[in-house]
């Protein structure tokens, strides 16, 4: 029995339409991956939520208001960011999610476009969160630098970079800017040279299309070698998207190499949560071809 | 059973019971709502926020304990869904990746907002909530003027037991 008995009743029945999706076969084909939160926009919401509603987490309970006016202007702040982060000018600028695109960097007075880089597809799982951060990065080139070096700060900290980790990422970050740390900058606290990265980065010279694309390279070197460290505690969530495929489809013929590569290593528990994505999908899977959403009927189960 | 273990399997029977209310039991009233919506992120949202907030009113009754976490995994999740599934129906028009991650992003906010607006309605009609909130501001009262405690009434309940 499980924690919520209305929940739990209906577990039985989900294997009948299981089966019925390898009977019937699943036609349904996705054309986009409906998955793709970014980066500030879940940091949004995560701060929306620990200012307006709780945290157990922290001990409060449920519906405890941790103060706050629900009705702010906070929300606005949020759809405005939207707006801008998906505005038709990125579109047009060559914006776009597709691995196939262009790197989109196009030299104007200085300023540079940085709206979409290369990512190979087999990389693009892996570098989820590094894709977004970099398609999040604002147009002004002036505040890019700063508002990139802060932020990836920021997402090394919440992956568990270690502060030597860190440390290094910021040097070099600086180095190959042009900032002489030796001289000008004393290594400290990394949470210290983070505040003052500010101040650095109004020194920069102008950023080149080859300091960007060496930049993403380093971000994207330092990212993977994080996922190194977080793959002991994210291998649910990676076989989860291994499995789906980025559109969020399952892959029937095969599980990516990530997954095989991987497999062996996993344990009893994790296999077992992967059969129960696996299940998961299916269902989802054959609730939609069940109910003949693919072909514009409606079907339905009775 | 260890407490990530029990978040997870929450998760997961969250999850199921959501998929058979979009699925199976409410498609035509979910997509129906969603096209009368006055957008379709602000559609998406409330009908994963409604969902949410059913399935975690679902759980209190029964003693059971979300966390912030969870709920937000299950807000991706189900937006993931029925924006899927509105545009498999055509009940939402997208052509692009981009339109597809700026609706769910939007959808994000849009459900987070009303969950909160949610929350918030529901502590304030709740008599329970605003006994504790009296308490708390008695308690602000009495901190913030010491000399004055002697002067407080009893509070209620002591005297009965």
């Amino acid at each position: 029995m499980g924690l919520l008995d209305g929940f739990s009743n209906g577990l039985s029945d989900f294997g009948d339409y299981v089966g019925d999706a390898f009977d019937s076969g699943v036609d349904y084909v996705s054309d986009f991956d409906f998955g793709s939160f970014t980066q500030p926009v879940t940091d949004f919401a995560e701060r929306a939520f620990d200012t307006f509603v709780y945290d157990t987490d922290n001990g409060l309970d449920p519906f405890f208001s941790l103060g706050g006016d629900a009705s702010g202007s906070i929300w606005q702040d949020g759809y405005d960011a939207i707006a801008d982060m998906f505005s038709d000018e990125s579109a047009e600028s060559g914006g776009g999610n597709g691995p196939e695109s262009d790197s989109g960097v196009s030299p104007q007075d200085g300023v540079k476009e940085v709206e979409v880089i290369s990512i190979k597809p087999e990389e693009i799982n892996e570098a989820d969160n590094a894709k977004n951060f970099v398609q999040s990065l604002p147009k002004e080139e002036g505040d890019r630098l700063d508002y990139r070096l802060n932020k990836g700060f920021g997402l090394m900290k919440k992956n568990k970079f270690t502060p030597e980790e860190m440390q290094k990422w910021i040097n070099e970050t600086l180095d190959d800017n042009g900032y002489d740390q030796d001289t000008d900058y004393t290594p400290e606290d990394p949470i210290k040279q983070s505040q003052s990265l500010a101040e650095v980065s109004s020194k920069i010279k102008p950023i080149t299309k080859s300091d960007q694309m060496d930049y993403q390279d380093q971000y994207f070197k330092a990212k993977l070698d994080g996922i190194e460290a977080e793959r002991n505690m994210g291998l649910i969530d990676r076989a989860k998207r291994d499995i789906m495929g980025s559109s969020g489809e399952m892959l029937v013929g095969g599980l990516g190499a990530w997954y095989k590569a991987n497999q062996a290593e996993k344990t009893a528990e994790e296999k077992k949560r992967e059969n129960e994505l696996n299940r998961q999908n299916y269902i989802k899977q054959a609730y939609i071809s069940k109910s003949g959403t693919a072909t514009g009927k409606r079907g339905g189960f009775a | 059973m260890k407490d990530e273990q029990m978040k997870d399997e929450l998760y997961w029977q969250s999850v199921i019971y959501a998929r058979e209310v979009i699925y199976q039991q409410q498609t035509e009233e979910l997509m129906q709502f969603i096209a009368e919506a006055e957008n379709p992120a602000k559609g998406v949202g409330q009908v994963v926020s409604d969902l949410v907030n059913s399935i975690v009113e679902d759980g209190i009754q029964k003693g059971v304990r979300f966390t912030r976490p969870t709920i937000q995994k299950l807000f991706q999740t189900l937006i993931s869904d029925v924006a899927e599934l509105a545009a498999i129906q055509k009940v939402i028009q997208v052509s692009s990746q981009k339109e597809v991650d700026r609706l769910v992003n939007e959808a994000l906010i849009r459900a987070t907002e009303d969950y909160a607006m949610k929350v918030k309605e529901k502590q304030q009609g709740n008599p329970a909530v605003r006994d504790a909130q009296e308490n708390e501001a008695t308690f602000k009262a009495r901190n913030a003027n010491p000399e004055g405690r002697m002067q407080e009434p009893t509070p209620r309940g002591l005297l009965q037991q």
